[in-house]
């Protein structure tokens, strides 16, 4: 035993070079596991933990005031056994513009401070606690503070009744159920009675109800049994628990488990790395071990001198994995703690890094186990003699060989090696499919990012949105001015309802919806049939098609702005907003349920070379009492930005990552390769092969390797990959996109690839300098 | 009449450095190989045989002195003149046989033809013709591993031969090889040498030495003398030329 662990010693010693590299992998493939295990157990819990001490709500639902009878529900959540407490207070409208000091708009709900709280306790984290806030105050969120670096004492403006009013911060809070920077809108508190007193009485027609549930569990049952009881309440917004959580976890998930996808790849790179390089150890000391059993030693002692080897590797690289992955782990979590105001979270070691150590240990054995057959059968005499003679079977070999001496030799190494070669071909495949999948995402991106699909409305910069009912002067006549305001080129007005619903066993499926004239004229396509055209016909999406059941040439019953119709399914177009379930319909259909119903939003056209800053300005200074005025770009800037920028730095780090993992991985490899056919390159040199040959041998063999990838990865790319990130995306309402993988792209990536490879060969060959050939051949 | 002098060394000096000290394994050594003989060195183990014939066929560098191959120094010839030199004018053999595993006989021939010969059809040609004459034509398509090691050691012969070399280096050459296999390959380098090519051979058997016309004993890396003998010829009776050389060698501390 202590002989093997000598030996063990001796030869991490005797080879620093190799071992110092394999005990880096080990430590960056453990630091990867531990960190990832650890970011995701120690906020996995954070959501419900704080949900649970702040006693949150489980149901967040915006009502519409007009029909309701709040004395009624007030009866009936207090008998509902379910229940265990709720709140009803005055809202503003879901999606209500606000002004902030960096002067983008952004959306929010106000919601009014109960007097007194139920639930949905809030924890100060900068402000003074108190029971409400002040008039003219506003508490905000920490992950909203935080996103737009809005700060204690900042003012934030809002349009009312007499314009604009200005609303000090005056604390920021953690809501655990708004925390996160992606929710959007965000709630907003006031103090109570400040509402009616900025929109008016009569304005004030939403009301926030929020329901604390004896167990979350029980968010469906309830809603069954609520909407049975209430089908005719409108709802504008409506959130549960299960939805926020997953959209405040979205962030860390994502960064936990692409920490955890990289050192999975590493570690699959790791170990073919370790089996090759146990396995040329074995040849490479065949002779040594043939001595060892010629002194005596068993099998079994000379196997357990690679197990300890490994294991006195993994050893030292273990306590210094574990503190790099503390330091990283509280880097990426006290990020988390800054944007959400989480307060300190102590990194969660003790699982993850028993978990990830005994997954190494296995991952290792069984590599060593596999790489280390080639001993079984070693005859102490013919190992001294000899060395390693690998078992070649018999091949019908041409005897018309019509090749150069490199290509014949490349050609070999191709068909000598599969193993090597295929796990190479598999690396570097890796890479370009990543590279080529992250091109598609962005291409997704910027279909997704159209208003077309977005919002459901014509291509346009600028759009406007009627705030209350209130206008100073008819909209006609507001309209008729806009049309004549300079570098106004269009207007295109349409209904924009919010107020319409498909019931599917009882329940409220809320619908969208866009009343055009003329839908083709606008440029909004359909994917599949063709736009209504007739008030008794509609358009509806993919995600109300799969919810319904129903699909072109059906009739389907929609209640449109408070009355049913049924419809004739015409075609089928895409839309992302109100996840995705929405309709399309010519005007004349919402005024066969109500005659009033009015234009609420109007997209402008504008004249070439007009800024749009600069347009936004001016139709501020005209309309804006009247008009909400929005530039598209930063409406999604506001809703998707952050997502953007993450998907953005995700990816080019995963790129960077996988490239340098891919680097690394084909240098040694090449590297090994190189090392265990010295005496085969030796003997070439020595009968006048140059070095410039054999490098040219190495780039041939790993141009045809990385030729042969990059044709699997666009293969996969074309045929497979986008059926994987259809199905992925398929809940946002978007099931049909035109992945076109530019050809441009695809040649600058694989010329990328094609560098790697030859500059990663090149400098692994060129540091073998020159093979000695008279230490070769030493007899 | 005079023979062409092949080699010419001067105060030649090699010594290994291995980190801790320094072995000097040839010291100041001056002499003469001539063209057309069958030169055999001997010594006894680590006496600096081999280190001598990788200086002599430019596979290790001098420490200082001179070694001139027909009037060209290889000494001082950079690594592209070295390999045309290893490509065009030696061949080497050695102990260890060195064939390429993966490679059939015939590829092993054929992939060092290509290196000197562009023309694939000639590089075959002439691999399979040198197979021929060493009897090797059924084994053609074999592996290294599927043969005995007197043919493989024949294959690597032919491997030596295959671009004409001017001069055969053996080191030991019968090192591997049972009694049979290596009169078998000695016959070879015996006709080999009588087609006009210099052979320099590194040996400690005796019955191999015999083949030599010029016997260098070496040793600690200086020559401690020579022995010239008649070409040998194929069916001579061996007793005398391993008695003489036996006493040349005892004379000299063998
Ligand atoms: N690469 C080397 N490094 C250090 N010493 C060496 C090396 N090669 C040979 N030697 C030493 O040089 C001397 C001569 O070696 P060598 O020429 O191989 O002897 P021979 O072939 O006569 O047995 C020996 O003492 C040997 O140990
Ligand atoms: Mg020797």
């Amino acid at each position: 035993m202590n002989q093997s662990l000598d030996i063990a010693l001796a030869l991490i010693k005797r080879n620093k070079r190799t071992h110092l590299f394999i005990a880096i992998i080990f430590i960056v493939c453990l630091t990867g596991l531990v960190t990832s295990f650890s970011v995701m157990q120690t906020t996995a819990n954070v959501f419900d933990k704080k949900a649970d001490e702040l006693e949150s709500a489980h149901i967040f639902r915006i009502l519409s005031n007009k029909n309701a009878n709040i004395k009624e529900l007030e009866n009936y959540f207090i008998e509902q056994p379910m229940v265990d407490s709720f709140q009803i207070q005055p809202s503003s409208e879901p999606f209500y513009t606000v002004e902030i000091p960096s002067e983008e708009d952004v959306l929010a709900f106000f919601v009014e401070t109960p007097i007194k709280k139920k639930h949905d306790f809030l924890q100060f984290i900068e402000g003074e606690s108190k029971k409400e806030p002040d008039t003219n105050e506003v508490w905000i969120t920490s992950g909203f503070a935080n996103n737009h670096q809005i700060k204690v004492g900042d003012t934030l403006g809002v349009v009312g009744i007499d314009g604009k009013s200005d609303y000090s911060v005056s604390a920021i809070v953690y809501d655990p159920l708004f925390v996160s920077g992606l929710m959007n809108p965000t709630r907003m508190w006031v103090k109570s009675g400040q509402l009616s007193l900025l929109f008016g009485t009569n304005q004030l027609e939403n009301y926030s109800i929020t329901i604390r549930l004896t167990d979350r569990a029980l968010v469906k049952e309830f809603m069954q049994d609520f909407n049975v009881r209430f089908p005719n309440l409108q709802f504008v917004y409506s959130v549960s628990y299960e939805t926020l959580k997953a959209t405040s976890n979205l962030l860390m998930d994502m960064i936990g488990s692409g920490i955890f996808l990289v050192s999975m790849l590493l570690i699959l790179i790791s170990v073919s790395i370790i089996f090759f390089i146990v396995s040329g150890e074995i040849i490479r000391d065949y002779a040594i071990y043939g001595v060892y059993k010629g002194l005596g030693f068993s099998l079994r002692q000379i196997k357990n001198i690679n197990y300890y080897k490994y294991a006195i590797l993994i050893l030292t690289s273990y306590p210094i994995s574990l503190t790099l992955s503390f330091f990283i782990t509280k880097l990426i979590l006290s990020a988390y703690e800054q944007s959400t105001g989480a307060g300190y979270l102590e990194p969660k070691l003790v699982y993850p890094s028993i978990i990830s150590i005994l997954l190494i240990c296995v991952i290792v054995l069984l590599t060593i186990f596999f790489a280390s057959r080639k001993l079984r059968n070693l005859k102490p005499a013919a190992a001294i003699r000899f060395g390693y003679q690998p078992k070649i079977k018999p091949k019908k070999i041409k005897e018309r060989i019509s090749s150069s001496f490199i290509q014949m030799l490349t050609l070999k190494e191709l068909l000598m090696y599969p193993l090597k070669n295929s796990i190479k071909v598999i690396i570097i495949t890796g890479l370009a499919i990543l590279v080529f999948s992250i091109s598609m995402v962005y291409d997704i991106i910027s279909v997704f990012f159209t208003p077309e699909v977005t919002l459901g409305i014509p291509e346009c910069k600028i759009y406007l949105q009627t705030n209350g009912k209130h206008f100073s002067r008819p909209i006609e006549f507001i309209l008729h001015d806009l049309e004549k305001e300079e570098g106004v080129e269009k207007i295109i007005p349409l209904i924009f309802t919010v107020n319409n619903y498909y019931l599917k066993d009882g329940e409220r499926i809320s619908l969208m919806g866009h009343g055009y004239k003329d839908f083709d004229d606008h440029g909004l396509k359909v994917i599949k049939g063709r736009n209504p055209q007739l008030p008794n016909e509609v358009a509806i999406t993919p995600t109300l098609s799969k919810i319904s059941g129903k699909g072109i040439g059906d009739k389907i019953a929609l209640n449109i702005g408070g009355a049913f119709q049924n419809l004739t399914v015409t075609g089928i177009y895409q839309l992302v907003a109100n996840d995705g379930k929405g309709f399309r319909a010519i005007k004349e259909t919402f005024y066969q349920s109500n005659p009033e119903t009015e234009d609420s939003w109007f997209t402008l056209t504008l004249a070439e070379g007009i800024d749009v800053e600069q347009m936004r300005t001016q139709l501020t200074e005209h309309y804006g009492g009247d008009l909400t005025i929005n530039l598209f770009d930063e409406f999604l800037d506001n809703t998707a930005g952050g997502i953007n920028r993450s998907i953005a730095v995700l990816s080019s780090m995963l790129i960077l990552v996988m490239a340098m993992i891919c680097f690394i991985a084909l240098y040694n490899l090449i590297w090994i390769h190189v090392i265990e056919n010295k005496k085969h390159y030796g003997v070439f040199k020595s009968v006048g092969m140059s070095n410039k040959e054999l490098l040219q041998i190495q780039l041939l063999k790993m141009s045809v390797l990385t030729g042969l990838s990059c044709l699997l990865a666009i293969f996969f790319s074309i045929f497979i990959a986008p059926n994987i990130i259809i199905s992925l995306l398929s809940y946002s309402g978007i099931t049909e996109i035109n992945l076109s993988l530019s050809i441009l792209r695809i040649l600058i990536a694989c010329v990328l690839i094609f560098l790697l490879t030859i500059v990663s060969t090149t400098l692994a060959v060129k540091s073998q300098k020159s093979i000695n050939l008279r230490q070769l051949i030493i007899e | 009449m005079e023979k062409r002098i092949l080699f010419k060394l001067k105060d030649v000096n090699k010594s290994y450095d291995t980190g801790r000290q320094s072995v000097h394994a040839i010291r100041n050594l001056t002499c003469d190989i001539h063209h057309s003989d069958f030169t055999v060195i001997m010594g006894s183990s680590g006496s600096g045989k081999s280190t001598l014939l990788y200086l002599l066929s430019g596979m290790d560098q001098v420490t200082s002195g001179a070694v001139v191959y027909n009037e060209v120094p290889i000494h001082q010839l950079k690594e592209k003149q070295l390999l045309k030199l290893r490509k065009k004018d030696f061949g080497m053999v050695y102990q260890g046989i060195h064939l390429i595993p993966y490679l059939s006989l015939l590829e092993n021939v054929v992939i060092t033809a290509k290196l000197n010969e562009k023309s694939s059809k000639k590089a075959l040609e002439k691999s399979v013709s040198i197979l021929k004459s060493l009897d090797l034509e059924k084994e053609y398509n074999r592996l290294p591993s599927q043969v005995s090691g007197g043919q493989q050691q024949r294959c690597a012969v032919a491997r030596a031969l295959v671009n004409e070399c001017e001069v055969l280096f053996a080191d030991e050459p019968t090192g591997a090889l049972n009694t049979a296999q290596g009169e078998n390959l000695l016959n070879i380098l015996t006709k080999v040498n009588k087609n006009n090519k210099s052979i320099v051979m590194v040996t400690h058997d005796i019955k191999a030495a015999c083949r030599g016309n010029r016997i260098l004993f070496i040793k600690d890396g200086k020559i401690e003398g020579e022995l010239n003998l008649k070409s040998f010829q194929l069916e001579e009776e061996l007793d005398d030329r391993e008695q003489k050389i036996y006493s040349f060698l005892r004379q000299r501390g063998w």
